[in-house]
């Protein structure tokens, strides 16, 4: 008896077991022959849109659940959230009034309207989608571009967003408009230079875009050499010893090293260089 | 346009598709170009695929170098910037630290050539 129901449990099992075999089987082979469509044109299906939005508010709300909401009344700078909302943000999501740019309409999915963002988020999750970023959207972190305040003063521009008749945006559209960016030293300019954050950075500033580093996942790029062993490597771009030192001086600002050279000055802090050059260091 | 071309002998334009931004291809051998690199031991600094002891950390490892886009990170990669860069690298770069080794244009051709065929 009791034989007899284990076999049917093992028979069950195994049925299972071979369903889910053959159907990631069948999902790789759809994959891998070019079937699925990958072109923006192509909206999602109702139930995959429905699953992959709820999906992304569950991991919002989960992410974002133990952020400390600062008193944005009194610690958020308004003005400086509409620059930056101005500057970063009115080019893909639109705002009263104003259409967004035209490669921000062909984006699938698409931007979100930002006048809605207050109804649908709180404001700590609101900081958390600005501050990370959200995976296979556009939607970039702004972590590394802004600071905390300018986060949160962005935050409480967007509750003050639906309040705004398109032609008060307007209006403040065209004001004078106060600098989003700030000339501060950077929150993590006192931390002693951090591999680990170092790997991070390596995505935030695209540095895979063109190079292949061990340890980061990301395309398979030729434009730029392999940093295969770049701690055993002897110079930096062919010019510069390689210390520590030179490579932050590199990452900085690679144009005034060698104004010939194809890589960009993409912006990187000093904090942010150093840890970048303490990864790079370990790669042996 | 013509210019460029003297002293290149047009030899053949291989794989059209990918490699079409390569342009012309001049006359060398991969071949004697893999022997070349071990003769001039370039291998105390690079890391070169095929070749014997090429294990060097000075300067980028040549890995897949055919796939490369720039060389030095700054030069289109084709095969006659690669063989001007082989032959005089200080003459494109003042700053660098590749010497010029008295490579002649014969054995630059057959190195590029090899380097080049490097995927």
């Amino acid at each position: 008896m009791a034989s007899g129901r284990f076999l049917r449990l093992r028979t069950a099992a195994s049925a299972i077991a071979v369903f889910l075999v053959l159907l990631a089987a069948s999902a790789a082979a759809v994959m891998y022959a070019g079937i699925y469509s990958v072109a923006a044109t192509e909206q999602h299906l109702a139930p995959t849109f429905r699953l992959l939005d709820v999906g992304l508010r569950r991991s919002v709300e989960r992410h974002a659940r133990n952020i400390d909401e600062p008193l944005l009344e009194r610690d958020a700078d308004l003005e400086r959230g509409r620059a930056c909302f101005i500057a970063h943000c009115e080019q893909c999501h639109g705002g009263p009034g104003v259409g967004r740019a035209d490669f921000a309409k062909g984006l699938l999915p698409v931007p979100s309207s930002l006048a809605q963002a207050s109804a649908d988020w709180r404001p700590r999750e609101l900081y958390w989608i600005t501050s990370q970023g959200i995976k296979m959207t556009g939607m970039p972190a702004w972590e590394y571009r802004l600071d905390e305040h300018a986060l949160w003063s962005l935050v409480a521009f967007l509750r003050q967003l639906p309040l705004l008749t398109p032609e008060q945006y307007q209006r403040e559209r065209v004001r004078a408009p106060q600098a989003c960016e700030r000339a501060e030293a950077s929150r993590q300019a006192f931390l002693a230079a951090d591999a680990k954050r170092g790997a991070v950075a390596i995505q935030q500033y695209a540095c895979t875009a063109c190079h292949r580093i061990p340890g980061i996942v990301g395309p398979q790029s030729h434009t730029g050499p392999a940093l295969t062993a770049m701690g055993r490597r002897r110079y930096i771009a062919g010019v510069l010893p390689n210390t520590p030192e030179n490579m932050v001086r590199w990452l900085q600002a690679p144009q005034a090293v060698n104004p010939h050279t194809a890589m960009p000055d993409l912006g990187l802090t000093e904090a942010n260089s150093r840890d970048i050059a303490a990864y790079l260091a370990q790669l042996r | 346009m013509r210019a460029a071309m003297t002293g290149a002998i047009v030899a053949a334009v291989v794989g059209c598709g990918q490699d079409a931004h390569r342009g012309a291809v001049l006359a060398a051998d991969a071949r004697a170009g893999q022997a070349a690199l071990y003769a001039y031991d370039c291998g105390v600094c690079h890391r070169i695929p095929g070749v014997a002891g090429a294990h060097g950390a000075v300067g980028p490892s040549l890995e897949a170098f055919g796939k490369r886009i720039y060389v030095a990170g700054r030069l289109p990669n084709t095969q006659a910037m690669l063989v001007r860069w082989i032959i005089d690298p200080p003459a494109i770069d003042p700053l660098t630290s590749m010497p010029a080794i008295g490579v002649d244009e014969a054995h630059a051709r057959d190195m590029a050539a090899y380097l080049l065929s490097l995927r």
